[in-house]
């Protein structure tokens, strides 16, 4: 026993000495020290170094390509970052520039650039874009591994499980599946339980409707593909200066055939809090909505989250 | 020649030598501009080999390739439109007009689609074929059965014919992204007609093809001014019309599919490059080619560069340039063309 202890922490001393190797998406990333410049190329790699306590040097933040720009949470906090383009189309001149030792990129919008971005500086990919929960909790480990702050990591995950399961307290047992979805003035858009927040709200403890179809985690329907699903409890999430679809939906007949629709049940939510944030911050934020807004309790929405 | 008056070969050697000093004045100041400030001097010091690392990497890794792609690209395309409005004899053929480019770009989709590990020197290949498809659809579809012969081919109803069949093809590229998995669409981002992304990789995969066609464009000078006499007077001269016209015909295709794996669809860039180097040399396809492959390469350089540095670090794509400035162009041929 007391061996096995030595032989542990010798290795541990190793591979401290030896510097630190993580897994990703593209391969696996050896680095002789912890990154100290780190250009974040999706917002919630922005949101975990934040909660990690780490500046980074450069970050999507631009506007370019219909990008909206760091979520609202987040903004007042990454305001001193230097913007490197955005996510659809990073500056990779103005990554170069910005001389980093660690680049964080989308493993699905980056793939493309993916290349590029790994003969400027080390980049590790990450399933940010379309991960889901669990995803999004292994990066914050290894982009904790990464920037030499694995215990900070564990420590905003260890909070985190105990905020949700303080959470699932508030969810009713027995409570009807739902279904949850982006909702664009041109498009709505149902995430599935393997989608982020799809697969975040079952883990608060009620039901997603939805498995994933044909591999998509995520996927558009009409008025008449919504009505068919027929969900008795319907989250949407809409941005404020925005007029979304469902607006006009909503004077179809057909609107009001949905059971949620009919039971009261339809919560709204900011989704530019909740679909662009994705990392610790924003699930702190999340998890508090979800018991404001009744979603959990299965009762009529508050005030705020009525649409 | 008859018209020679205006059209010697000392002027167009001149219009060459312009045309080549501004390519290389381009490129210069487009290794110089970018979302990054570089100043001239630190430019000439990476391009002497030396200068500090940021500086090369920004010119040599990010810059330089952009440069050559557009450079190629840019003349791949106009050699490709002059040689089809030569052998078609049809002022408004060009590859992205008469189905060419949508061909490509729905094979190099499917192609994807099929083979996603497929090594990255296939790709040219797909695009080639779906080149030559979306060409043979149009030129099937726009012939006129019974009555005349062979190369009774209306101008306008070749556009026509080729603008359908081009979005009918990408409408299908549309079907098939929509059924695809989802890093598809953006793998095939690029075939929107932009520079953006462009590395050594890319070049390499262009670089070939460029120099092994380019050149056969220029062989086929003799022999395009042959065709442009008309298929009597080509035969009556010992000219082999059906092959020449075919080999001309896979010389242009070719460019024009290896060009769209390098920069996707740059608009209107091989129709209004030969149109220009004849206004400015004339018709004779020894002057002609050169002169309109130089335009295309400076067109489209210029048109990355502009979109670099317009609004950095915002990328404008290289082809909304192209036919922002093509389109009217376009227009106005057909305009006189009745």
């Amino acid at each position: 026993m007391h061996k096995n202890i030595l032989v542990l922490s010798a290795f541990t001393l190793l591979s401290v000495a030896a510097g630190l190797t993580v897994g990703h998406e593209r391969g696996t990333l050896d680095l002789k020290t912890p990154a100290r410049r780190v250009v974040a190329l999706e917002y919630s790699f922005l949101d975990t170094l934040v909660a990690l306590g780490v500046k980074p040097v450069g970050a999507a933040l631009g506007l370019q390509g219909g990008d909206r720009g760091a979520p609202p949470y987040l903004a007042p906090r990454v305001k001193a970052i230097p913007a490197t383009g955005s996510r659809a189309q990073p500056s990779l001149e103005l990554i170069a520039a910005s001389r980093p030792d660690l680049i964080l990129a989308d493993a699905f919008v980056h793939q493309d650039t993916y290349p590029q971005l790994a003969r400027i500086a080390p980049t590790a990919a990450f399933q940010s874009r379309r991960g889901s929960l669990d995803d999004l909790n292994a990066q914050t480990l290894a982009i904790g591994q990464l920037v030499g702050r694995e215990a900070a990591a564990k420590r905003l995950l260890a909070d985190q499980r105990a905020l949700i399961n303080k959470a699932r307290a508030f969810a009713k047992k027995g409570a009807p599946s739902f279904v949850a979805a982006v909702v664009t003035p041109r498009s709505l858009t149902v995430h599935t339980r393997e989608s982020f927040v799809g697969s975040f709200l079952e883990d608060l403890g009620r039901k997603n409707q939805l498995p994933v179809k044909d591999g998509q985690t995520q996927y558009e329907v009409a008025l008449e593909g919504l009505v068919a699903l027929n969900p008795q409890t319907l989250v949407l999430f809409t941005a404020p200066d925005e007029t979304p679809i469902t607006d006009a939906w909503k004077k179809n007949p057909l609107w009001q055939k949905i059971a949620a629709v009919q039971r009261g049940r339809v919560y709204q939510f900011n989704r530019d809090n909740w679909t662009r944030g994705r990392g610790p911050l924003a699930l702190r934020l999340m998890v508090a909505e979800t018991i404001q807004s009744r979603l959990l309790q299965d009762a009529a929405p508050g005030a705020d989250f009525r649409d | 020649m008859i018209h020679t008056s205006r059209y010697t070969g000392r002027r167009a050697l001149f219009i060459g030598v312009l045309l080549l000093g501004a390519a290389l004045l381009l490129g210069i100041l487009a290794l110089g501009l970018g979302a990054v400030k570089t100043p001239t001097g630190d430019v000439v010091q990476v391009l002497l080999g030396r200068g500090d690392e940021l500086t090369r990497q920004l010119v040599l890794e990010l810059r330089a390739p952009r440069i050559v792609v557009a450079l190629l690209t840019g003349a791949m395309f106009a050699a490709s439109g002059a040689m089809m409005q030569g052998v078609i004899r049809n002022p408004l053929a060009s590859p992205d007009i008469i189905g060419v480019g949508a061909g490509a770009g729905l094979a190099a989709t499917l192609f994807l689609l099929a083979w996603p590990g497929a090594p990255p020197g296939g790709l040219p290949w797909a695009a080639l074929a779906g080149a030559w498809a979306g060409f043979a659809l149009v030129l099937l579809l726009s012939r006129e059965w019974g009555g005349h012969t062979g190369n009774a081919l209306h101008p306008v109803r070749l556009a026509l014919v080729g603008v359908a069949v081009a979005a009918a093809l990408g409408a299908a590229q549309q079907l098939v992204l929509v059924r695809a998995p989802d890093g598809l669409g953006a793998a095939l981002s690029f075939l929107t007609g932009t520079v953006y992304g462009a590395d050594a990789v890319r070049a390499a995969r262009v670089l070939p093809w460029a120099l092994v066609l380019l050149p056969a464009a220029l062989l086929c000078a003799r022999t395009l001014d042959v065709l442009n006499l008309g298929e009597d007077l080509a035969t009556s001269l010992g000219t082999r019309v059906g092959a020449a016209r075919l080999f001309c015909l896979a010389v242009a295709v070719a460019l024009a599919g290896a060009a769209v794996t390098g920069a996707g669809i740059l608009g209107f860039v091989g129709l209004l490059a030969p149109h220009l180097a004849r206004l400015l040399v004339g018709a004779r396809h020894a002057r002609l080619l050169p002169v309109a492959m130089l335009l295309g390469a400076v067109l489209v350089l210029a048109a990355d560069t502009l979109g670099r540095a317009l609004l950095p670090p915002t990328e404008v794509p290289a082809g909304i340039f192209t036919t922002l400035v093509g389109a009217p162009y376009f227009l106005y041929l057909l305009r006189r063309t009745r």
